[in-house]
């Protein structure tokens, strides 16, 4: 099978369709982090033992 | 932007946070600062979600910042990216903390071993970066 990836033969992703990706993922991390039930139903209780392990503070 | 490199990112990130993830069990474990109150099946599958988005989150600024500094050192320059984003979710988590004590309750064991394990994702990552072995997937 023919590596296209490691070829260099690749187009260019614009910088702003990265930046809306990394944004949404730490919009992700932050909802995880914080165990925000608000914004996702069931992120608090999902993520709690990941959160405690990570060092962020919980009840 | 070149996809190469993005994709790169992307996946080494994901790699790299889920074997954080796996890590973070392990090490939780071993110092048992957090009683788990998961069956390990669950805990595999939240701690490697929560890892892997850790992982590509660093792995792409990892991509971003390229050549915008430590260009030749990809463990120390992860580990950089990797613990400054920790340490940016626990600032604001001591925000909350200091608006409602009792319903954000730090832990010090907690906060120490997550500084830890976000230092190991870098150092992961940074490992995987500039591993041999990769450079024919992702290119140099």
């Amino acid at each position: 099978m023919e590596n296209v990836i490691g070829q260099g033969k690749t187009s260019q992703v614009s910088w702003f369709a990265l930046t809306v990706a990394v944004i949404t993922l730490a919009f992700a991390a932050i909802v995880v982090a914080y165990g925000m039930d608000a914004i996702i139903m069931g992120a608090h209780d999902v993520f709690h033992d990941f959160r405690h392990a990570i060092g962020m503070p919980c009840h | 932007m070149s996809l190469q490199l993005v994709f790169k990112g992307f996946s080494l990130g994901a790699v790299s946070g889920i074997l954080y993830g796996v890590a973070g069990i392990a090490l939780n474990q071993v110092t048992g600062v957090f009683p788990f109150e998961m069956n390990m099946a669950l805990l595999l599958t939240t701690f490697a979600t929560g890892g892997a988005i850790f992982g590509v989150i660093t792995g792409c600024l990892m991509s971003v910042t390229e050549n915008l500094f430590l260009p030749g050192r990809p463990v120390l320059k992860a580990s950089v990216i990797s613990v400054g984003f920790w340490l940016a979710l626990r600032f604001g988590a001591a925000l909350l903390t200091a608006s409602d004590p009792s319903r954000y309750h730090p832990d010090i064991g907690q906060t120490v071993q997550g500084f830890a394990l976000s230092l190991l994702l870098g150092v992961i990552l940074g490992s995987l970066w500039k591993a041999k072995a990769l450079e024919e997937v992702f290119g140099r």
